[in-house]
């Protein structure tokens, strides 16, 4: 083809932070305790899962434990506990969406903390330890299972992805960082939502049973301050870091015409200068002690349980950002925008991510206008700009 | 026999968001934008389409306006986001269903599809390991 003839192909690169960075040292192994050698051949997937499983057994056959079931975007989800640490690490940010037991549960997860147990985890073998992200070793995968460790968490998930069953230890529950009791489990959830039509996402949320909106976009840019914003006003608060979404298709498992999002945490973390901006938190935050060093932490369904919503069509997707200015605007943007931040900040803190992922995101995005939320410094300015946009869109 | 062309299934995911095709490819972690007529000439190509079958869906059709789409084509399959199929698709403008009236023409301006890599480090998803029983990971036999 001659020059000129406008047909071609355009490079249009865009630089991006790297994903990996120094791997931390490890944590102390079960209270000092020898771990044993792993039985499971080179990483055969599902060797090490049953293996894991044959001590997660042993665990839960030790102690009474407690069962709580929660709904996730209409599934049920069946978590073990087996010990109270482990408990209580992980049920408060989730208390919110746990509903009554009985009936066949669709994913089944046991969770320990091995400080509490007779039995360890047996070390990795070497070769297992393949890929690195984000602070996540991911240790051998294939279609069906999927074995993590987050050796800066010291915990270790395993999970059968096609039966919808995981084990979660955590090396010692009381050591678990603030962000990760905000929002436990997130990648093994994820592992096991995607195969069933739905995903976890890096955004917050707010809507009404009507309708929501979803507010994506990279750290500080706006999204919990907005979903805060909303307490009190129109619309209740779905999620503030991490919102599940379904993908928008009709017929298949989850029978659904229009793309969902749920609840998963009914948690928010604000940096210390937001407190600023929210005073109402300050009664409210469960680490004031430790703001030095963390953001603070509020579990939201133990003040503000009435404004939760746990789950709601959605009918945009927002990118806020910080505009500086008096006044707050909604502004139309490409889609392709929308997808590109709610997909690039998801897949770069989740593991265990794969193409399924990267299509279920492409699909949910393709069905919503996406918008860009340019925040002013009045907080009850940009309550209404949402009221507003849902409830005219 | 002129050959037709398909989207490809299998390495990739495409989606229209707002108007505009966006297609990603897992093995290289690119993505790729088109509109227009573009983003026309994709969606036509989910079934196997020869040049003449693309040709007879725009309102001006001549030699150079067939250049531009076949450069096209030749980028999307060189890219591994279409392949060249013997399926259906053979055939002079007029003898199929696609033969639209002349309203419903669409208007050719030449065809761009935009390569981002900014991404691939996010969209090269974590491999899975497919494995045997012997485990791995699998040593290269020697000699």
């Amino acid at each position: 083809m001659a020059e000129g003839q406008g047909a071609g192909l355009r490079r249009a690169d865009r630089a991006e932070a790297p994903v990996l960075t120094a791997v931390p040292p490890e944590a102390a192994a079960g209270g000092g305790r020898a771990r044993p050698a792993t039985g499971a051949f080179r990483g055969v997937p599902r060797a090490y899962f049953e293996e894991a499983g044959e001590i997660g057994r042993a665990v839960f056959a030790d102690g009474a434990g407690r069962e709580r079931v929660y709904s996730l975007g209409g599934l049920r989800c069946l978590i073990r506990y087996a010990d109270g640490a482990a408990e209580a690490a992980v049920h408060r940010a989730l208390a919110h969406v746990e509903i009554s037991a009985g009936g066949p549960a669709d994913l089944t997860i046991g969770v320990w903390d091995e400080t509490q147990a007779s039995r360890l985890l047996p070390e990795p073998h070497p070769h297992m330890l393949v890929d690195y992200r984000n602070h996540c070793l991911e240790l051998c995968s294939d279609a069906r299972y999927l074995a993590l460790e987050e050796r800066w968490l010291g915990t270790r998930s395993f999970i059968d992805r096609q039966a919808g069953v995981a084990w979660y230890c955590v090396r010692d529950a009381g050591t678990l960082p603030y962000y990760e009791r905000a929002a436990p489990l997130r990648s093994l959830l994820n592992a096991l939502l995607v195969g069933r039509g739905r995903h976890l996402v890096h955004a917050a949320a707010v809507g009404t049973s009507a309708g929501g909106v979803l507010l994506t976009g990279p750290p500080g840019a706006g999204k919990s301050s907005s979903a805060l914003a909303c307490l009190g006003g129109k619309l209740g608060f779905v999620a503030d870091d991490w919102c599940g979404v379904t993908a928008g298709e009709t017929g298949g498992e989850t029978g659904r015409k229009s793309p969902r999002i749920f609840s998963v945490y009914a948690s928010s973390k604000l940096r210390i200068d937001g407190l600023d901006r929210f005073p109402e938190m300050r009664a409210r935050i469960d680490n004031f002690d430790r703001l030095d060093d963390e953001k603070a932490t509020a579990f939201l369904a133990e003040h503000w349980r009435s404004a939760l919503v746990a789950e709601c069509p959605v009918k945009a997707i927002f990118i806020p950002e910080v505009a500086g200015g008096a006044r707050t605007a909604v502004v139309p943007t490409a889609g392709k925008d929308a997808w590109r931040a709610m997909t690039s900040w998801t897949l770069k803190q989740l593991t265990g991510c794969g193409r399924d992922s990267i299509a279920l995101l492409a699909r949910f995005a393709a069905s919503l206008p996406a918008f860009r939320l340019q925040l002013g410094r009045d907080r009850h300015e940009v309550r209404a700009a949402l009221e507003e946009a849902v409830a005219r869109l | 026999m002129e050959p037709s062309y398909q989207i490809s299934t299998g390495k990739i995911a495409h989606e229209k968001i707002d108007g505009e095709i966006i297609v990603i490819h897992f093995d290289t972690g690119d993505y790729y934008s088109m509109s227009g007529t573009a983003a026309a000439l994709w969606e036509m190509m989910a079934t196997p389409q020869n040049l003449a079958r693309l040709g007879a869906r725009f309102a001006s059709w001549d030699s150079r306006t067939e250049t531009a789409v076949a450069r096209f084509l030749d980028l999307l399959a060189g890219e591994g986001l279409i392949h060249a199929t013997n399926g259906a698709g053979d055939g002079a403008p007029g003898q199929n269903n696609d033969q639209k009236n002349e309203a419903e023409k669409l208007v050719f301006q030449d065809p761009v599809v935009e390569k981002y890599s900014d991404m691939n480090t996010i969209l090269l998803a974590d491999p899975i390991h497919d494995v045997e029983e012997a485990g791995w990971p699998k040593v290269k036999a020697q000699g």
